[in-house]
């Protein structure tokens, strides 16, 4: 994948204020530098009852990244998903 | 060759790595992530100095201390097993390599334990958290359930209350188990409920949670909460799986210490909440893992 095309990637992250995994995750993206939407899910109750419908969880963090759904912080996945090499 | 390898990433750890790089020892401290129980408290009102703040913000101050000084550190590295090599010289293997050295602290801390029933495998991140400062605002006009009357499971009932339209906190014993000062602070929201002597048998639901089927110890029949939540608050073990070959553990699998951090093995020492040490508190596991660090200093002295 060439950096125009990542660049393009839709990364929206679901979390919560005070929760130590959403913000290690929130941390690592912005090491990376990926662009990404920021969604308060204890303030957004519409956006809440979005992730739950979508990735069927009752817990942050959830990932979107072009339609496809990460649950928890799994760097892994994230990796894939973004075409990151560490 | 390292002269002490810390395990852990809590109060401990990070205490006893301040305090051993200060030695000049040459350290090595291997941690998964900085994620332990601290980070996840709530809110932090009786460490001096910070008057109040959550668990993460003090334990992110605490490894920005850490970092300050000159030692090693590997995050993002999960210890599997501690081996004798010689006499003199400890391996520490982890999922990512191995590393020798002449001494050990352990500060691996402990985890959620588990409640055992039905349903709570398959609903965990459906409805059954243990997190209650991560998933607490997901909960919103909902009514919730925490298992324990412990001082976790009161704190997970007060910050629940901001959110949730009703609180139940269910308790096996008798009567609450948490400080006083947190009883009074309960029975001042009226949307709390407290049931004492009560056993949970099993978490309902389809895709979600929809409800806890209970009982009262004295002999009763089911009952059923209708709940949406599900927040374990029912104590904890402790992490050390790990080093069981080579340590004594007593019988809830905490290293056995002495007033110096000693193990059995006079090489591993130990700090924290994965000892047999009393009251696990954050101040406390802060002492514990200064007090293990000077102890190492004393012994690689002495060698």
């Amino acid at each position: 994948m060439t950096e125009q095309n990542k660049e393009q990637s839709q990364v929206r992250v679901f979390s919560t204020k005070a929760c130590p995994y959403c913000i290690s995750l929130k941390a690592y993206l912005d090491d990376q530098g990926i662009n990404y939407e920021k969604i308060d899910v204890g303030e957004n109750q519409a956006a809440a009852e979005e992730m739950i419908k979508k990735s069927g969880q009752q817990g942050v963090p959830v990932t979107e990244i072009d339609g496809e759904i990460i649950i928890g912080f799994d760097k892994e996945k994230i990796n894939k998903a973004l075409e990151i090499k560490e | 060759m390292y002269d002490l390898i810390i395990i852990g990433g809590g109060p401990a750890a990070v205490s006893a790595g301040i305090y051993a790089a200060r030695k000049k020892l040459k350290v090595l401290l291997i941690t998964k992530d900085w994620a332990g129980q601290m980070s996840k408290a709530a809110l932090i009102e009786n460490y001096p100095g910070i008057k109040e703040m959550s668990g993460f913000d003090l334990m992110n101050k605490f490894v920005e201390d850490l970092k300050k000084n000159e030692l090693e550190i590997k995050q993002e590295e999960a210890v599997k097993e501690v081996k004798e090599i010689s006499k003199s010289e400890l391996e520490v293997i982890t999922d990512k390599g191995s590393y020798q050295t002449k001494s050990i602290i352990v500060a691996t801390g402990r985890r959620p334990k588990k409640l055992g029933i039905k349903g709570e495998d398959k609903f965990i991140g459906k409805g059954v958290s243990v997190c209650a400062t991560c998933d607490g605002p997901l909960f919103r006009d909902k009514q919730v359930a925490i298992i324990g009357g412990g001082n976790a499971g009161l704190t997970t009932a007060l910050e629940l209350a901001e959110y949730a339209s009703k609180v139940y906190i269910l308790e096996y014993m008798s009567e609450l188990k948490a400080d006083g000062f947190l009883q009074e602070k309960i029975k001042q929201v009226s949307k709390i409920k407290i049931m004492t002597n009560v056993k949970t048998l099993e978490i309902k639901g389809e895709h979600f949670v929809t409800g806890l089927v209970y009982q009262y110890r004295n002999p009763g029949n089911n009952k059923e909460l209708v709940i949406q939540g599900v927040f374990l608050a029912t104590g904890s073990l402790a992490n050390s799986s790990f080093v069981k070959n080579m340590v004594e553990l007593n019988k809830g699998e905490e290293i056995k210490i002495d007033s110096k951090n000693k193990t059995s093995d006079q090489r591993i020492f130990a700090a924290g909440d994965v000892s047999n040490i009393s009251h696990k508190q954050i101040i406390i596991a802060a002492g514990e893992g200064a007090k293990a660090a000077l102890n190492v200093y004393d012994y690689l002295k002495n060698l």
